[in-house]
């Protein structure tokens, strides 16, 4: 029962990692750069969420929030567009990190360093079942909900329909994409949108877990990176490696292995330790492919 | 008098990790997000040999160790991984770092951090120190100018250019990368240690975000490989934000504000002077 509640929760953090992977994974594809204002749009969203929900239905204040993002996501495009057209991946990356950067200290200097609350008292749960009572808070399972939702619509989407096809295309050969009249602009832009309401969306949902600071998604920023990075920057080792990231020091912490207890806090360093040892033994990540040569 | 001291000894603090970056990122191409990291390893490692009982010179020879030892760890990743991948890993190790530094009490005195830091006799006082810092960061500073000259300069300059072409050369890329990182990651041990030595105390906050950024805009400002580019952009980037300093604005809202317009300065140069921060390929 103690590692099942491991694992809903590993799933839970597992399921807003992989979603912000899934962003940044898209946008490399078509754009390659890693785009980590990500995280800076999500606590955008976050914050826009404790502005409205005061004033709002909650429902109607996370549309709008993703709504704001999804903007964000447009306009942090504009900002990039045209070092992503030079293929300058590396001043797109340093832009994109000051970016998260700006909006981070804005947020601050707007509504403080100290910690909001989303919601009052305590998170309601669903309990699953079970003599020990395995519990889920209704924000954890609305995060797997929707994640699972836009996972598989993601997957789908890839690997089926022509928009798919189109985004496979720009990611494996832009300039011949575009030769055979592929708009890369609007799809890229398209991503950049879709990237940008995802992360807001993760934002309230994170926040709502926890406490809402302007260093919200720091952590699960650089953890989605880690994904698609050790997960080989495709897809299905992105779903794999995110859920890896966080099950593992999770269990590690748990657990303790026998030796004096580790705090929570830990989580981050048995993440870099872990990327660390992954990458001297596989470079090019677990699940790495190899593209044809044209 | 107490505030222009500390403020000439900030700019000598930051000449010199500016000089790090001046060489990692302006001259050799390297996006070395991770400096912080060396900077807070390089002081914990300082702070933690103090209160183990060393004395504060051999405190540095093991702060100075252990920088060594996480430049070779990046100098490895750097040749393992893409360039991108390695900024983004570098900004994962002050994350990391950080996380460590908060979570290993025993060690590192958690949250609460570790003040008492002793600075070595001769800079017991801060005008001692002032001079010293002043000295070191000059000394440095020649030090990058007969660098600049000498023929590993040359190969810097030619592996941000066209890395093929200097293995073509008969130079590997690989060494020019690993040597370039382990240097800068000394450069910013040195400069992590002075700040330590003026502030005495330490916490997982040092050397974080307002570090990096304060260090990329310098390293964005200063594009040619002249010595005097550095100086006058570490002048501009840590004299202006101490404008704000005399304004009415809140005082608990002014480390964020500098942030945010450092952020801003480096969006604002980089997508302006893009085409001058990387130097396209001559044609031969």
């Amino acid at each position: 029962m103690f590692f099942l509640q491991i694992l809903i929760n590993s799933l839970v953090i597992g399921t807003q990692v992989l979603l912000l992977a899934a962003g940044l994974y898209l946008i490399y594809s078509v754009a390659r750069m890693y785009h980590i204002a990500l995280a800076g749009i999500m606590v955008s969203g976050a914050y826009s969420y404790y502005s409205l929900i005061n004033i709002l239905p909650a429902l109607v204040a996370l549309l709008f929030s993703v709504a704001f993002t999804i903007i964000m996501g447009i306009l942090s495009y504009l900002l990039l567009a045209s070092l992503i057209e030079r293929k300058q991946g590396l001043l797109a990356l340093l832009v994109s990190a000051s970016l998260w950067f700006a909006l981070k200290s804005l947020a601050a200097m707007i509504y403080g360093s100290g910690g909001k609350f989303l919601s009052e008292g305590v998170l309601s749960t669903f309990n699953l079942g079970g003599p020990a009572g395995i519990n889920i808070t209704q924000v954890g399972f609305y995060t797997l909900l929707f994640g699972s939702i836009i996972a598989i619509s993601a997957y789908f989407i890839l690997t089926f329909l022509p928009i798919g096809r189109t985004i496979r295309a720009i990611a494996q050969h832009s300039e011949c994409a575009s030769l055979v009249g592929i708009k890369e602009n609007q799809v890229r832009m398209l991503i950049f949108a879709i990237a940008g309401g995802i992360a807001g969306l993760i934002g309230v949902f994170t926040a709502m877990n926890n406490s809402l600071t302007p260093s919200l998604g720091s952590d699960l920023i650089i953890m989605a990176f880690i994904a698609v990075l050790i997960g080989g920057v495709n897809f299905k080792g992105t779903i794999l490696a995110s859920f890896l990231l966080v099950l593992i020091p999770e269990f590690i912490i748990s657990t303790n292995f026998g030796v004096s207890s580790l705090s929570s806090s830990w989580k981050m360093v048995i993440v870099f330790l872990l990327t660390l040892s992954l990458l001297i033994l596989k470079p090019k990540g677990l699940f790495s492919i190899s593209l044809r040569k044209s | 008098m107490g505030y222009f001291l500390t403020l000439i000894n900030k700019l000598s603090q930051t000449l010199i990790v500016g000089i790090g970056i001046h060489l990692s990122f302006s001259l050799g191409g390297i996006l070395f997000l991770g400096f912080p990291t060396i900077v807070s390893v390089s002081a914990y490692a300082l702070a933690i040999s103090e209160r183990a009982g060393l004395n504060p010179y051999i405190a540095l020879l093991v702060a100075m160790a252990a920088a060594l030892v996480v430049s070779l760890l990046f100098a490895y990743l750097f040749v393992k991984v893409s360039a991108e991948s390695f900024s983004v890993l570098g900004l994962a190790s002050i994350v990391a770092f950080e996380a460590l530094a908060r979570s290993w009490d025993g060690v590192t005195n958690g949250i609460l951090g570790i003040g008492g830091i002793q600075r070595p006799e001769i800079f017991t006082n801060l005008p001692a120190l002032v001079i010293g810092t002043i000295l070191i960061a000059m000394l440095v500073l020649f030090l990058e100018g007969v660098l600049l000259q000498s023929k590993f300069g040359r190969a810097l300059r030619a592996f941000k250019e066209n890395p093929t072409i200097l293995e073509v050369l008969g130079i590997s890329h690989q060494k020019v990368s690993t040597i370039l990182i382990i240097l800068t990651g000394l450069i910013f041990s040195l400069g992590g240690i002075l700040i330590v030595w003026q502030v005495q105390f330490l916490d997982p906050s040092f050397g974080g975000l307002t570090m990096l950024i304060e260090i990329l805009t310098i390293g964005i400002l200063t594009l040619k490989p002249q010595v005097k580019a550095v100086v006058i952009a570490t002048l501009l980037v840590v004299l202006l934000p101490e404008i704000l300093r005399f304004t009415s604005l809140p005082s608990n809202i002014f480390g964020h504000l500098r942030v945010f317009l450092y952020s801003l300065i480096l969006i604002f140069l980089i997508i302006k002077f893009q085409n001058k921060l990387f130097i396209s390929q001559r044609s031969i």
